[in-house]
């Protein structure tokens, strides 16, 4: 998989779970992606993450402020922000656009059910045998960052 | 009708509930498969959205269950997996329906009218 065309199908799904969320104004905006150097910070207040096996191996991370997940979560029409609701809905999203990506990788791209990790993203999170980027984003003026770190089995 | 929502996303239990309240008498809610089955076998839903990536039990494996325990069941399944050989394999195992997410509150209501109105 050319690693261009893998940043393409993770921006449709980002483009794709924003859509339903934005009115006409309030379109998300994506980043130029970036290869996560060494010892790179990455991550903000809550990250969901999907673990990857099957033909590629590793891991899609969600990751956004408190204010976008509390955004997001109005948006669907929920009134509570606490804790639990902004761990679920980091959970979600990267559920959704990790489970999309399918509709190009394939039944072969499996996705574990979400965890979600509090604060910073730490290197051992990544895979380390793959390369690791991320598809920088914001909508309604906070941030957020798609981080995907694949590697596909060689036949 | 009694709608059973399986999702481990409180937020999407939620949403489901609250944009399909008005077409059910009742909403019962699990949080994953196992937890589906022993409410199904309790309260016997006529009409069911199923994730299918959650843990301890998948989506799949808990349709298979269901439709055993209650043969005239609805099944709409309601999953992030966008993938055509999921949604075959799901409605091949007995779903009556697939709605991918992100979904709006007005695909996922004309998504659940297709469902109850299926004939035998």
């Amino acid at each position: 998989m050319k690693l261009e065309r893998e940043i393409d199908i993770f921006i449709e799904g980002v483009r794709r779970y924003f859509k339903p969320l934005s009115k006409a104004d309030q379109e998300v905006t994506i980043g130029t992606p970036f290869l996560i150097k060494h010892d790179q910070p990455m991550g903000l207040d809550y990250t969901g993450l999907i673990a990857v096996s099957g033909d590629a191996r590793g891991v899609v991370l969600f990751s956004a402020s408190k204010v976008m997940l509390k955004y997001i979560l109005l948006r669907q029409s929920e009134t509570k922000f606490d804790e639990i609701y902004l761990h679920d809905i980091a959970g979600e999203v990267a559920n959704t656009i990790a489970g999309n990506a399918r509709q190009h990788l394939g039944a072969r791209f499996h996705i574990s059910p979400p965890r979600v990790l509090n604060g910073k993203i730490e290197r051992r999170h990544l895979s380390s045998d793959s390369r690791s980027y991320v598809i920088p984003l914001r909508w309604r003026k906070n941030g957020a960052e798609l981080i995907v770190s694949l590697s596909y089995a060689t036949s | 009708m009694r709608l059973m929502v399986v999702d481990d996303s409180l937020v999407i239990r939620n949403r489901i509930s609250r944009a399909l309240s008005a077409e059910f008498s009742g909403i019962l809610r699990a949080a994953d498969g196992t937890e589906a089955i022993k409410i199904a076998v309790a309260k016997q839903p006529e009409v069911i959205t199923m994730d299918l990536t959650m843990p301890n039990m998948d989506g799949v494996a808990c349709i298979q269950e269901i439709i055993k325990l209650l043969p005239r069941v609805r099944i709409l399944v309601v999953s992030a997996l966008a993938d055509k050989a999921t949604a075959i394999e799901a409605l091949s195992k007995g779903a009556n329906g697939f709605l991918c997410k992100p979904f709006t509150e007005a695909e996922l209501e004309s998504a659940i009218r297709k469902v109850i109105q299926l004939e035998y």
